[in-house]
């Protein structure tokens, strides 16, 4: 029997257009209709989360993890590609009958009250007449917001908002929650409460996906993830395939010569760290343990002189920063050769 | 779907209540009658004629610009403040949040042809001007024009900024209302045998407008002249129908849309 999948996104794209006749496609062909600019946001993005799963979409902003998601929520239309939510395609509104979403900093009517909000929501979601006040108040009290509950929204905090974006999110019990930005606005506390929410969320059974800049919460929370930069996959692996990986060694050089910095870099896994370094001076690389021998020998080789070597465990948040260093790296090389 | 939309018309019309735009059109409005109660006060003999004419022509005024400028803004404000992103999202199709946002705002349009209409008998009451069930129909007919406008500036709104809508609106507002005015003066062209390609362009342009000279019955209502029931009902049938008909195109264009 085949695996289920939760979401499955095969080759999906989304190219904007902007422009005053961008929005005709017909025009695009003609000299007037070629006034437009073209992005790039998501570029054949392709990856399944399985049943019960808690995945993680990484990337720095602008990396298109907002776009993807609006994709999978059938907000944004894609420019290519297929994505499903339990074998049902995305774009059809019975796909995501069981599915809750948060976009990021989420608003609401203003002049409603967290209640009559939860009301609405259920309503959309099909909740029988008979249990809505039930259901309602249930996810109102979950999210510790019974203080508030009849209040207009507007005069409620950021946070409140954020706890009113994840109940509405957790109405009818969904197999598939999918969240972007779930902390973003909490206080430590609050942000506890969620990670425990969240938590019990996929003890019920249901599979999340969701979008984070903390990356502590993230490797609390997740089974696997995706760092994602200028649209494209830049790494897809899960926690355990991170624990179990070789160390990495962080040397930093003094004033190392030209040649010496050449030599380096045509060794296999080095990455240039770019710390925004006070002292110019100093100069600091990422190589992988198993380089270690062949990295001495080429300092020594260049009479290069050792200011500090570190042994990096390897965490998400080095795997992060060095994704976004080679990206860095490949772009400066990319504007050079444009240049 | 129809629990969905009725939802949805709930929230829109909570909101549009407590709002603060709703409060200040209807102490404007208010303002307006109270102003026109001092000019039918000072007017010799003529108070009923011209509390009749200047009540409906000011609430019919009022009632389709703020029916314009409520359909005008919603969807494109919704979206501004991100609020659209939590319902778009629910199982429900995007037809039903135009359907349900649209209803729920001709709720609160009807309310506040409700209050209007109480205000005009409580000064009529004052001027000892007698009860005629007349302008109970008036302003439905007010009503039923609102909900075309409405309808209007919803398709509008559908693909388009609030301002263009409410400048695209207020242009099918104006044609529809000087309808019979364009028809008599392509009639009288061809009748001079003049051939202008503006007025086959205008001949065109009105078979799509709406008719809302039918609306206007505030000759009928000053004279005294009867306003039959068919008459009101097949006014709110063509209403009803041409509302339909804009909402189901908004619906279509409003599916095809990338929410960002």
């Amino acid at each position: 029997m085949s695996e289920e999948f939760a979401v499955e996104v095969k080759n999906l794209s989304k190219t904007f257009y902007t422009g005053f006749f961008a929005p005709i496609p017909y025009l695009r062909q003609y000299p007037l209709g070629r006034l437009h600019k073209v992005v790039s946001a998501v570029s054949n993005l392709s990856f399944n989360i399985r049943s019960g799963e808690i995945f993680a979409l990484l990337g720095a902003n602008g990396a298109g993890k907002s776009t993807t998601m609006k994709m999978l929520m059938g907000l944004i239309k894609p420019t290519q590609g297929q994505a499903y939510f339990y074998d049902e395609a995305v774009h059809h509104a019975k796909a995501r009958r069981n599915v809750g979403y948060l976009p990021e900093n989420p608003s609401f009517y203003d002049e409603l009250t967290p209640r009559e909000l939860m009301h609405l929501f259920c309503a959309l979601h099909h909740v029988p007449n008979r249990e809505i006040e039930m259901h309602s108040d249930a996810l109102i009290t979950r999210v510790g917001m019974t203080h508030a509950a009849d209040r207009p929204l507007r005069k409620l905090s950021k946070g409140m908002h954020q706890r009113i974006g994840i109940a509405q999110a957790l109405i009818a019990s969904p197999r598939l929650i999918v969240l972007d930005e779930p902390f973003s606005g909490l206080d430590p506390i609050g942000r506890r409460e969620i990670r425990e929410v969240l938590l019990e969320e996929r003890a019920r059974g249901a599979s999340l996906l969701f979008s984070s800049h903390i990356l502590p919460d993230v490797e609390a929370l997740c089974d696997r993830f995706l760092i994602l930069e200028q649209g494209q996959v830049r790494h897809q692996g899960s926690l355990a395939d991170l624990s179990s990986s070789a160390d990495q060694l962080e040397f930093t050089l003094v004033k190392p010569s030209e040649a010496l910095q050449q030599d380096l870099r045509h060794l296999e896994g080095f990455t240039v760290l770019e710390r925004g370094l006070e002292q110019k001076a100093l100069f600091s690389f990422c190589i992988p343990e198993s380089s270690q021998q062949t990295t001495l020998a080429k300092i020594t080789e260049h009479q290069g002189h050792i200011y500090e070597i570190l042994r990096l465990k390897p965490q998400l948040e080095s795997l992060f920063v060095t994704s976004n260093s080679q990206v860095d790296q490949q772009s400066s090389k990319g504007e050079k050769a444009d240049d | 779907m129809i629990k969905s939309t009725w939802a949805i018309a709930l929230a829109t019309f909570r909101s549009a209540f407590r709002s603060k735009l709703s409060v200040v059109i209807f102490f404007f409005s208010l303002a307006l009658f109270v102003a026109i109660s001092l000019m039918t006060a000072s007017s010799l003999n003529e108070d009923e004629r011209l509390l009749k004419d200047l009540g409906l022509f000011l609430g019919s005024s009022l009632i389709s610009f703020s029916m314009l400028a409520l359909c005008a803004q919603t969807l494109y404000r919704d979206l501004e403040r991100k609020s659209l992103f939590t319902l778009a999202t629910k199982p429900i199709s995007r037809s039903v949040i135009v359907w349900g946002k649209y209803i729920g705002l001709a709720m609160s349009t009807l309310l506040l042809t409700g209050l209007f209409g109480l205000v005009w008998y409580f000064l009529a009451w004052r001027l000892h001007i007698p009860f005629e069930f007349v302008m109970i129909k008036a302003w439905l007919l007010i009503w039923f024009e609102a909900l075309i406008i409405g309808s209007v500036a919803m398709l509008f709104g559908s693909f388009s900024t609030p301002l263009v809508t409410s400048a695209l609106a207020f242009g099918v507002m104006l044609i529809g209302r000087f309808a019979d005015d364009i028809i008599r003066l392509q009639q009288r062209a061809i009748n001079t045998e003049e051939p202008s390609m503006v007025l086959d362009l205008a001949k065109e342009l009105l078979v799509i407008m709406p008719p809302l000279k039918l609306y206007n019955v505030s000759e009928q209502v000053v004279y005294r002249s009867p306003i039959p029931w068919a008459y009101v009902s097949k006014a709110g049938l063509t209403s009803w129908s041409y509302a339909a008909i804009c909402l189901m195109m908004a619906s279509l264009l409003f599916a095809r849309r990338d929410l960002t």
